[in-house]
């Protein structure tokens, strides 16, 4: 029997070895892969891992290798952690810089030399861009997109005039957390709050699940809450991707009570910020904003208080001057009457202290007109009545006895009393003949009757 | 003070209150009750704004108690 030609085992490897080192040792590549069996040792700062390949539409592994890194590599996925936001974990794709190696004892492996943040990125972007088109697409009655940003169900809730009941979503004994009550605690306007704890991993690949469950446990507990306040922040800056999941992001956009994010993303905003009723970059700018929220009410209050204010003064004053104005419209016609009726009063003592002189002095005037028409009168009346008896003592004169004798006529008496007819006279009888100067005594003789006529002129 | 008005209430109630006296439809009768209640409402606010549900329900009970007349 021919004897069988052997080397060691350790020669193999060498020579493998060898030959690796020929074809390898100066060659890298840039590979496309899938991370799996990923194990960090952060005091030897080594990464352990599979890199696979899997069939385009199956989950069938087409390729894999054990995969490492050392110093120079762990430094490249520090810098890719913090510039993606995504932690260098199983189950992401990388595009990655590798060496192929050779050990006697640990066989064949992949170095990994660096590791290209740009395709994780764009891959993270590409996954963004698909799972808001799903959301939008799959959720028709509660996701717009309207001019490039998203309407949801969460967004169009009415947040309440004052946030005071809330539901507060964060890891215990987070940064975020303790940031988040100490800025509620010492909030400069002394706002009370009533805020119940609901603690949720918001990292890792449970995160998605569990933050589900928190937001429903909160709806399922039947308080009333303003708003729920979702918050993850300090700590190392990787690991918001649970922020940009499909069902987490649905979730938030359907959920009944106003949501409000303080989640420390490194970009700018991940979708459940999209997704909910007020976002916020940290939790403690998600404190300040409940805090003014409620300071904003407090000021319109104020501001109504002030107005309120004012107005009613204006209004008192308002009346009083009215009031003053009836006053001293009262005052001024009182004031006016009176004056009124004083002038008249005055006017009225005038003519009653001037009239009785002037009625006087025209009685007076008129008493002296009478007087001196009465002395006049008088004096002419004398001065007739005395031409009068003039007249009459001239008539007198004229008639008298001794005129009318001298003029012839006598007057005849018989037994001395003086004849007016002769019916007693008969002849015989003694009549005395009166006559100017001379007196006849004689008989009748004879007495005859005439007519009279001879001296009826 | 109603015990379970909501802030949403006692704005709005504040509100017309103002836009009343503002719009001057608050005859000067009116006036100082008007104001009172507003005052009362501010009051209820600013307090609320500042204490806990529990606290709120008690110092609604004492406002009640000093309310009413003796």
């Amino acid at each position: 029997m021919e004897e069988i030609e052997f080397i060691k085992l350790s020669d193999l490897s060498r020579k493998i070895e060898q030959v690796f080192k020929q074809v390898f040792a100066s060659e890298f590549y840039w590979i496309v892969a899938e991370v799996s069996g990923h194990k960090f040792y952060p005091d030897t700062d080594r990464h352990y891992f599979d890199l696979v390949e899997k069939s385009a539409n199956s989950e069938v592994e087409v390729a894999k290798f054990k995969a490492k890194s050392w110093s120079e590599g762990s430094a490249s996925i520090a810098e890719f952690e913090h510039q993606t936001g995504q932690s260098f974990q199983s189950g992401i794709q990388v595009l990655i810089k590798v060496k192929v190696e050779y050990h006697g004892l640990y066989g064949l492996s992949l170095t990994l030399l660096e590791i290209d943040p740009s395709f994780t990125l764009g891959n993270i972007e590409k996954q963004r861009r698909e799972t808001l088109l799903r959301l939008v697409r799959e959720n028709e009655d509660c996701i717009f997109l309207v001019d490039d940003e998203f309407i949801t169900k969460n967004k169009k809730l009415h947040l309440p005039k004052v946030i005071q009941k809330i539901a507060l979503v964060a890891s215990p004994n987070s940064e975020g957390y303790s940031d988040f009550a100490h800025t509620m605690l010492n909030n400069q306007h002394q706002y009370k709050f009533e805020t119940d704890n609901y603690f949720s991993t918001v990292q890792g690949k449970d995160a998605e699940k569990e933050l589900i469950n928190t937001l429903i446990s909160i709806y399922t507990s039947g308080k009333k809450y303003d708003c729920v306040v979702m918050i993850r922040g300090g700590g190392a800056k990787t690991d918001f991707l649970v922020f940009d999941t499909y069902n987490l992001s649905r979730a938030v956009a359907r959920f009944p009570i106003p949501i409000i994010t303080g989640i420390g993303h490194h970009k700018d905003v991940s979708i459940v910020d999209m997704m909910a009723h007020s976002p916020t970059k940290t939790p403690t700018k998600c404190a300040e904003l409940i805090i003014s929220h409620n300071r904003k009410f407090e000021e319109e209050v104020l501001a109504l208080q002030q107005s309120i204010l004012i107005k009613s003064q204006q209004i008192l004053s308002k009346s009083l001057s009215a009031i003053n104005e009836i006053k001293g419209s009262i005052i001024g016609n009182v004031q006016f009457l009176l004056n009124e009726q004083q002038n008249e009063m005055v006017s009225m003592m005038m003519t009653i202290s001037s009239k009785p002189n002037l009625v006087v002095q025209r009685k007076l005037q008129t008493l002296d007109f009478i007087h001196q028409k009465l002395q006049s009168q008088s004096l002419q009346f004398i001065q007739k009545k005395s031409s009068e008896m003039n007249h009459y003592v001239k008539v007198m004169k004229l008639m008298s006895p001794v005129n009318i004798l001298k003029k012839g006529f006598a007057i005849i008496s018989m037994n001395d009393k003086v004849l007016i007819n002769t019916d007693d006279v008969a002849v015989g009888s003694k009549l005395k003949i009166n006559m100017y100067q001379s007196e006849i005594d004689t008989v009748v003789t004879k007495k005859d009757d005439t007519d009279g006529k001879k001296y009826d002129l | 003070m109603e015990k379970n008005m909501t802030y949403e209430q006692a704005f709005e109630e504040l509100r017309s209150i103002a836009s009343e006296i503002e719009d001057e439809t608050v005859s000067v009768d009116v006036l100082a009750d008007k104001v009172k209640r507003a005052s009362e409402l501010i009051t209820f606010c600013q307090t609320k704004l500042r204490s806990t549900e529990v606290e709120v329900n008690k110092i609604i009970k004492q406002m009640e108690r000093k309310s009413i007349p003796e």
